[in-house]
C-alpha cells in the first residue's frame, strides 16, 4: 500500500520534473513532426532517421532489431514501442547522445563493447537536459553514462551489468561532471558500481540496487538527495567520499556484505545528514571514517534502524563531531568497534536529552519517561582487544572470548574504557522509518520444519521404548547364531518336567561311577585344551593346561582361589587371549569368538546390576540368541521367574538373580553350560534349588563346565573333576576317597547379634572358608583344628552363643 | 575430496614457510574485488591503476591509484624500500623508478588522480597522442604538489 | 559384525541413555537454554519486522558450544567405564558378540540419544523462532543441527577413546572434563595468548582450529550462519581464501575425521583391553 502510494507520488515528481526540462518549443516540434521507422517502412534505418528529422521531431521507432552503434547528434525525441532492440554487436558504446535536450524512451540497449581504456557503455550522454526513459540497458559495461549532461534525466531504466566478475565489470550508472541529475525509480543490478562524481544537487530516488560492488559511490559531490532507495546484496550500500550535505533517508541498506560490506560509510565527509534509514544485516551497518572533516560541521545520524549488522557500527578513533541520537541498535553481533582500537572522542550520542536505543542495554527506567535511568556503556575487552588485534577476532563467539568478557567484568582491573556512553539510552526502540520495505516473508516453512525436528527427536528417543521391540526385531531379523546340536533326552526346564525330587538319587549312583573314569566313553569331545597358557602381565595364571571334555559331562574345575579357575572360562569364551589351543565344536575362541560364545550358556559368579528390567534383559539376550520370544517367557515362567519380569534386575534377591543368570543361559538352547561357582552366593535353601536345576539339565545332557570350591556341588554335579593348583592341572584324583581322606567338618557357630560380619571376615583371614546366613556362620575346619576359630574369635572378644558340628559332605 | 584438501594443505604449509624465508621483495598478490586501498578505504578493482610498495621487513601497502600511493607517502612518510606500479597496456608489475606516467583528465582512474604509468616511453608517447596530457618520469611525479581534484 | 546385532544393541544404548541421569540434565538443560535463548530473541524480534541472526541468537551457538563436547565427553567417558566397573560390560561380552558389535552398538545408541537431544534442542527453538518469524533460512536451522550433531558425535568419540582406556568410570569422567577445559577454553586462551605474543600467522591460527573439533564447529557455525567468515576478521578471511571451495570440506572433514579417528582408536583400545 506505502509503495504504491509512494510509486504515484514518484511518477507526479517525474512528470514535474519532465515538463520543468521540457520547455515549450520542444513540446511544439513534437507536435510539428514525427516520422515512424520500423524493419518493415521505408523508414527503416535508425542512423538514416535520426539523419533525416529535423530538430526536436519525433522518431516513432517500433518493435525489431536496429544494430547499433547510434549516434544522436541533434535534439530529438525518440520513442521505442514493443521494445525496439538497438544492438552494439560487442562494440564499443551502443548509443551515444552528442545534443541537448534528446529524449530516448522505450528502447531495449544491448551488447556494448568491454574496454574499460574507451568505457564502453550502453547509453552514453554528453550534452545537457538529456531524458533517458523506460529503457533496458542489458550486457553493457557501462550502463548509462552522464558525461558532462547536466540537467538530465535517468527514470525507470533497467539496467544490467555484464556478465563478468565483479572486479572488471563497468559502472551500471556513471554521472560524472554532470550536476543536477535525477535519477528516479530505475533498477540496477550486477553492475560495477552506480557513481555520482564531481555532480552537485543529484537527486536518486527510489531506485533498486543490487548485486553491485558499490550501491552508490559519491565523490566530490555536494548536496545530493538519496531517498527511498533499497540498496541490497552489494558488497558496500552507499559510499559518500570527499563531498558535503547530503542528505541519504528513507533508504534501505541490507544485506551488503561482501568485501569492505558497508551499510552507509562516511569516509571525509562533511555535514551528511542520515535519517530514518533501515540499516540491515550488512556486515557493518554504518562505516563513519574522518567525517566531518572541516571543523565546524557535524553529522547528523538520527533515527535510522541499525539492525542484525555483524557490527552496527564502526568508527575511526579519528572520527569527530557525529550526534548519533534516536538510532534504534538492535541486535548487532558488535555494536560499536573501533577501527584499529583507540578511544572515540568528541562524539554526541543524544539529541535533545534523548540518547538511542541499544538492544544490549541492561539499565532500567524507574521512572517512566522512556529514557533509561542508567546510562548505556559498551565496555567489552575482547572486543577492545579486536579492535587493536584484528587476528583476534578469529576467536569471536569462542568461549575464551566470553570468558574475557566476563573476567572483565568481575574484576574491574581487567575493565576496559567503555567505547560509548549513552547518558540517556532510550528503552523502546524508535518509530519504525518510513522506508519502501516491508518484511512478509512466509514463516510457516520454519515453523513446520521445526515441528518435523522436534517429532524427529522424539520418536528418536521413543521408538526403543516400545515395548517388545527387541522380540520383534528378534523374530523377524535375526537368524538363530546357534548350531544346535540335538540334545539327547529333554533340554532345559527342568521344573516343567516334574522329576526335581527324584532325579537326584540315580544321579548320585552315576556320578560315582564316572568319577573313576576320565572321559564319558564314546562321546564325541566338545572340549579340547592343548597346552592353554595365559599371562596377566608378566604373572603367569595357566600353566600348559590340557584336557578334554566329551558330550554329556559335567566337568568341574575345582581348586584353591587363585587357583585360575574362572581364568580357563574365560579362555574357553574367548573373553581373553591365550597361547596355546582350544577347539570348541572344532572352533577356536580366540577367532570365532561370537560363534563359539553362541553355542555357550554361561551363568556368571554374579549376574551384574544391570539398569534394565528383567523382561527387557530377557527379550534383548533372546534377540540376539536368536530365540523367539515366547519361549523365552516361558523359561522364566518355568523357573517361577515370570513375576519379575518388569522388575529391575537389582531389585532380585541372590537366589533369583542367579536363577535367572540361569534362564539367560539357557536362552536358546546352547548345547554347553558354564557356571562360575554358580553357589557361592547363595543360601541353603537357593542353593538346593540351583543345584536340582543343573542337576536336571546335566542329566537332559548338557555338557557342562563350572567352577567351584565346593565340595557339595563338586559331589553333587561333576562327573569329573578337573583339579587346579596355581594354574597347573593337579593330579586326576577320583573325588570321593579324596575326599574322605582329607575329612573336612563344618563348624556351625551361633554368635551375638551384629558379630557375624566381622568374624566372617576374621576367619577368612585366617584362611578358613566361611558361609555366612545371618548370625549363623558355617566354617570347614580341619579334623584336627577344630577349636581355633572359638580361639581367633575369643581374641578378639566375640562370644559363640551356640555351635554344632557336622560333615562337611553331608550338607 | 579429502586428501586433495589435506594435500593442498601440506603445500600450503610448505608454501608458507617458503615464503618467509626469501629475502628478496616481491610485488604483493593484490586480490581485486577484496583488498582495499591503505589511503582511501576502497575495494581495489582495477589493475590498471593499482600500486603498492613495502618497507624493508616486508611490510606491504597497498593502493588503487598511484595518486593514492602518493597522497599516503605524503601524509604518513613511510620508509618504503620499493614501489611498484602496473604498466596501464600490459597491467605487469613495474619498479615505480623504471615507469613513465602520463598525467591527464581523460584518464578516469579509480580515485580521479589521472595518472597511467606505462614500461617504455613508446607506450606511453602513443597514448599522450590519444588522451593528451603531460609525459613525467618518477621523480618529477613524486616532487610534484599534487591536489585532490575537486568538482566545478 | 551383523547389523542387526548391532542395531539391537544401540537401541538398548538409547534405552540406558533415557534411565541415565545424566544424558537427562545434559538434554533437560539443552532444551531448556535453547527455548530461553528462543524466547529472548523472540522479545527483539518483537520490535519490528527486521529479523536476523543477531547477538542473542548467536548465544546458540555458544551453549552447544559449551554443552555438547561436555556432553559428548562426558557420556561416551561413562559408557565404557562404568559398564566394565559395574560387571555388565562382561556379561554382553559373554554374550554370542563380537566385541565391535558391543562396542559399535553402543557408539550408535549414543550418538543416536545425544543427536536425538540436540534435534530436540533446536526443533524446539526452531518452533518457537518460526511462529514469531525469522527472516533466516530455515535451512540454516537444519545445517545448524547436523553441523552440531557431528560435534556431538567427535566428541562422543574422544569419549569413548578415554572411556575404553580407563579403568574407572571416575577416573573417565575426570579425563573427560579436563579435554572438555583444554578443548572449549584452554587451547584457544593459549593460542590467542601465542597469536599476540610471537605474531602467529593466520595459516597457523586456522591448523590449529582443523586439530580441534570445538573450534571447527565455532567456524563452521559461523560460516553458516553468516555465509562468509569476514566475521572473523583477518584470518577468517586467510581461512576463506585458502581454502576457498574446500572451506566448508576441510572443516566438517575435520569434525568427521576426529570422530572417525576417535572410534577407530576407541575400538581398539577397547579391543586390547577387552581380551586382556
Amino acid at each position: 500500500m506505502t509503495a504504491m502510494s509512494g510509486v504515484a507520488r514518484l511518477a507526479a515528481l517525474a512528470f514535474t520534473a519532465i515538463t520543468v526540462l521540457f520547455p515549450t518549443d520542444a513540446a511544439n516540434a513534437w507536435a510539428q513532426t514525427t516520422l515512424t521507422v520500423c524493419p518493415g517502412c521505408p523508414l527503416n534505418d535508425l542512423h538514416t532517421a535520426v539523419r533525416q528529422a529535423p530538430d526536436g521531431a519525433t522518431l516513432d521507432v517500433r518493435g525489431g532489431l536496429y544494430p547499433g552503434p547510434l549516434l544522436i547528434d541533434r535534439p530529438l525525441t525518440l520513442i521505442g514501442r514493443d521494445w525496439p532492440i538497438i544492438d552494439g554487436g560487442g562494440q564499443g558504446t551502443v548509443v551515444t547522445i552528442s545534443a541537448p535536450d534528446v529524449r530516448f524512451e522505450g528502447f531495449v540497449v544491448r551488447s556494448s563493447g568491454s574496454s574499460h581504456d574507451r568505457e564502453d557503455s550502453g547509453i552514453r550522454v554528453q550534452a545537457p537536459r538529456a531524458a533517458i526513459v523506460r529503457n533496458q540497458v542489458l550486457d553493457a559495461l557501462f550502463g548509462i553514462y552522464l558525461e558532462n549532461a547536466p540537467d538530465s534525466l535517468v527514470e525507470h531504466n533497467l539496467i544490467v551489468g555484464k556478465e563478468l566478475p565483479e572486479p572488471v565489470r563497468g559502472d551500471g550508472l556513471k554521472i560524472w561532471y554532470s550536476p543536477r541529475a535525477q535519477v528516479l525509480d530505475n533498477e540496477l543490478h550486477d553492475i560495477r558500481d552506480a557513481l555520482v562524481w564531481y555532480s552537485d544537487d543529484t537527486v536518486v530516488q527510489g531506485n533498486h540496487i543490487s548485486r553491485a560492488r558499490y550501491g552508490l559511490h559519491f565523490m566530490y559531490s555536494q548536496r545530493s538527495l538519496v531517498e527511498r532507495n533499497v540498496i541490497e546484496d552489494n558488497s558496500v550500500g552507499i559510499y559518500l567520499m570527499y563531498g558535503a550535505h547530503q542528505t541519504v533517508r528513507f533508504n534501505v541498506l541490507q544485506a551488503n556484505r561482501g568485501p569492505s560490506g558497508y551499510g552507509l560509510a562516511l569516509k571525509e565527509t562533511d555535514g551528511v545528514v542520515a535519517e530514518q534509514n533501515l540499516i540491515h544485516r550488512n556486515r557493518v551497518g554504518i562505516y563513519i571514517d574522518n567525517s566531518p572533516l572541516s571543523p565546524d560541521i557535524e553529522n547528523r545520524i538520527i533515527g535510522n534502524w541499525i539492525s542484525y549488522n555483524d557490527t552496527g557500527l564502526l568508527l575511526t578513533p579519528a572520527t569527530r563531531r557525529n550526534r548519533i541520537a534516536g538510532n534504534t541498535i538492535l541486535e548487532n553481533l558488535e555494536t560499536v568497534a573501533v577501527s584499529g582500537g583507540g578511544r572515540l572522542v568528541d562524539l554526541e550520542w543524544v539529541e535533545d536529552g534523548r540518547g538511542n536505543f541499544w538492544s544490549d542495554y541492561a539499565g532500567y527506567d524507574a521512572d517512566r519517561d522512556g529514557i533509561g535511568d542508567l546510562p548505556y556503556r559498551d565496555e567489552p575487552l575482547f572486543e577492545s582487544m579486536t579492535d587493536r588485534y584484528p587476528i583476534l577476532q578469529f576467536f569471536r563467539f569462542s568461549l575464551a572470548a566470553t570468558a574475557i568478557d566476563l573476567a572483565a567484568r568481575a574484576v574491574p582491573l581487567f575493565r576496559p574504557e567503555p567505547r560509548v556512553t549513552d547518558p540517556a539510552p532510550l528503552v523502546a526502540p524508535g518509530a519504525w522509518p518510513a522506508v519502501p520495505w516491508w518484511s512478509g516473508q512466509a514463516r510457516w516453512p520454519h515453523a513446520l520444519l521445526a515441528i518435523g525436528l522436534l517429532t524427529l527427536g522424539a520418536t528418536g528417543l521413543a521408538a526403543p521404548w516400545h515395548k517388545r521391540l527387541f522380540g520383534r526385531l528378534g523374530v523377524m531379523g535375526i537368524p538363530a547364531p546357534t548350531l544346535r546340536p540335538a540334545p539327547t533326552g529333554e533340554t532345559g526346564s527342568p521344573g516343567a518336567n516334574g522329576t526335581r525330587g527324584k532325579q537326584s538319587a540315580p544321579g548320585v549312583e552315576l556320578r560315582r561311577e564316572a568319577l573313576l573314569t576320565p572321559g564319558a566313553v564314546g562321546q564325541p569331545a566338545v572340549i579340547e585344551v592343548e597346552h592353554l597358557t595365559k599371562y596377566y602381565g608378566k604373572r603367569l595364571v595357566l600353566d600348559d593346561l590340557s584336557f578334554v571334555v566329551h558330550k554329556g559331562e559335567a566337568v568341574a574345575l575345582w581348586g584353591p582361589n587363585g587357583a585360575g579357575k574362572t581364568t580357563v572360562l574365560r579362555c574357553l569364551l574367548g573373553r581373553t587371549s591365550y597361547t596355546g589351543e582350544i577347539h570348541i565344536d572344532g572352533l577356536s575362541p580366540n577367532r570365532d569368538g561370537a560363534r563359539v560364545r553362541s553355542r555357550i550358556g554361561y551363568v556368571p559368579q554374579q549376574l551384574p546390576v544391570l539398569d534394565l528390567e528383567v523382561g527387557d534383559v530377557l527379550e534383548l539376550v533372546a534377540a540376539l540368541r536368536g530365540e523367539p520370544v515366547e519361549r523365552s517367557w516361558e523359561r522364566l515362567a518355568s523357573f517361577d521367574l515370570d513375576h519379575t519380569a518388569s522388575m529391575p534386575i537389582r531389585s532380585l534377591s541372590g537366589g533369583m538373580q542367579q536363577r535367572l543368570a540361569l534362564v539367560l543361559a539357557l536362552v536358546g538352547d546352547p548345547p554347553i553350560l558354564f557356571l562360575d561357582e554358580p553357589t557361592a552366593n547363595l543360601d541353603a535353601t537357593s542353593r538346593e534349588e540351583l543345584l536340582r536345576h543343573l542337576q536336571a539339565l546335566r542329566d537332559g545332557g548338557r555338557t557342562i563346565v563350572f567352577t567351584s570350591h565346593r565340595h557339595e556341588d563338586v559331589w553333587r554335579l561333576a562327573t569329573r573333576v578337573i583339579r587346579l593348583e596355581y594354574g597347573r592341572q593337579a593330579e586326576p584324583r577320583v573325588l570321593t576317597p579324596a575326599v574322605s581322606a582329607e575329612r573336612r567338618l563344618a563348624l556351625s557357630l551361633k554368635l551375638e547379634d551384629g558379630a557375624a560380619v566381622a568374624a566372617s571376615h576374621l576367619l577368612q583371614a585366617h584362611g578358613f572358608t566361611v558361609y555366612r546366613h545371618d548370625c549363623l556362620l558355617r566354617v570347614l575346619v580341619e579334623p584336627d583344628h577344630k577349636a581355633e576359630p572359638f580361639l581367633l574369635l575369643g581374641q578378639v572378644g566375640i562370644r559363640v552363643i551356640d555351635f554344632s558340628l557336622e560333615e562337611a559332605n553331608a550338607w | 575430496m579429502r586428501p586433495r584438501v589435506l594435500v593442498l594443505l601440506g603445500i600450503l604449509l610448505f608454501l608458507a614457510s617458503c615464503g618467509q624465508e626469501s629475502g628478496q621483495l616481491k610485488p604483493p598478490e593484490i586480490r581485486y574485488g577484496r583488498d582495499t586501498c591503505a589511503q582511501c578505504g576502497m575495494i581495489i578493482s582495477d589493475p590498471r591503476f593499482a600500486a603498492a610498495a613495502a618497507t624493508g621487513d616486508g611490510t606491504m601497502s597497498i593502493f588503487d591509484d598511484i595518486g593514492d600511493l602518493l597522497a599516503y607517502r605524503k601524509k604518513n612518510r613511510p620508509e618504503w624500500a620499493v614501489i611498484w606500479v602496473h604498466d596501464y597496456n600490459t597491467q605487469e608489475w613495474l619498479r615505480a623508478e623504471d615507469a613513465w606516467y602520463l598525467l591527464s583528465p581523460a584518464i578516469h582512474s579509480p580515485m580521479g588522480w589521472g595518472i597511467a604509468a606505462f614500461a617504455s616511453e613508446e607506450a606511453a608517447r602513443a597514448r599522450q597522442g590519444e588522451l593528451g596530457g603531460e609525459l613525467l618520469r618518477w621523480e618529477e611525479l613524486s616532487s610534484r604538489e599534487l591536489t585532490l581534484p575537486a568538482a566545478h | 559384525m551383523r547389523g542387526s546385532t548391532v542395531r539391537l544393541l544401540a537401541i538398548k544404548e538409547v534405552r540406558d541413555a533415557l534411565r541415565n541421569r545424566w544424558f537427562l540434565a545434559y538434554g533437560v538443560s539443552l532444551v531448556v537454554l535453547s527455548l530461553a535463548l528462543a524466547m529472548f530473541v523472540l522479545a527483539s524480534a518483537a520490535y519490528g519486522p527486521a529479523t536476523g541472526f543477531g547477538r542473542t541468537a548467536a548465544g546458540i551457538i555458544n551453549v552447544m558450544l559449551l554443552l555438547v563436547p561436555l556432553m559428548g565427553l562426558t557420556l561416551g567417558a561413562l559408557s565404557l567405564a562404568s559398564e566394565r566397573e559395574r560387571g555388565s560390560l562382561d556379561f554382553w561380552l559373554s554374550q554370542p558378540l563380537d566385541a565391535i558389535e558391543v562396542y559399535l552398538g553402543k557408539a550408535l545408541g549414543l550418538g543416536l540419544a545425544l543427536a536425538a537431544a540436540v534435534v530436540a534442542s533446536f526443533g524446539a527453538s526452531g518452533l518457537l523462532l518460526g511462529i514469531a518469524g525469522s527472516h533466516r533460512s530455515p535451512f540454516t536451522l537444519l545445517l545448524l543441527t547436523g553441523l552440531t550433531i557431528l560435534l556431538g558425535w567427535a566428541s562422543l568419540a574422544i569419549g569413548l577413546c578415554v572411556s575404553a582406556w580407563a579403568a574407572r568410570a571416575t577416573t573417565a569422567v575426570s579425563i573427560a572434563v579436563a579435554l572438555w577445559l583444554v578443548l572449549v577454553l584452554v587451547s584457544s586462551l593459549g593460542v590467542m595468548g601465542t597469536a599476540l605474543v610471537v605474531r602467529l600467522s593466520p595459516l597457523w591460527l586456522l591448523v590449529t582450529a582443523l586439530a580441534n573439533p570445538v573450534e571447527s564447529y565455532r567456524i563452521m557455525a559461523l560460516k553458516f550462519v553468516s555465509e562468509s567468515l569476514e566475521l572473523l576478521g583477518p584470518a577468517g578471511l586467510y581461512a576463506q581464501d585458502t581454502l576457498g571451495p574446500y572451506l566448508t570440506a576441510t572443516f566438517l572433514g575435520s569434525l568427521l575425521l576426529w570422530s572417525c579417528l576417535g572410534l577407530g582408536l576407541g575400538f581398539l583400545i577397547f579391543r586390547k583391553e577387552v581380551l586382556r
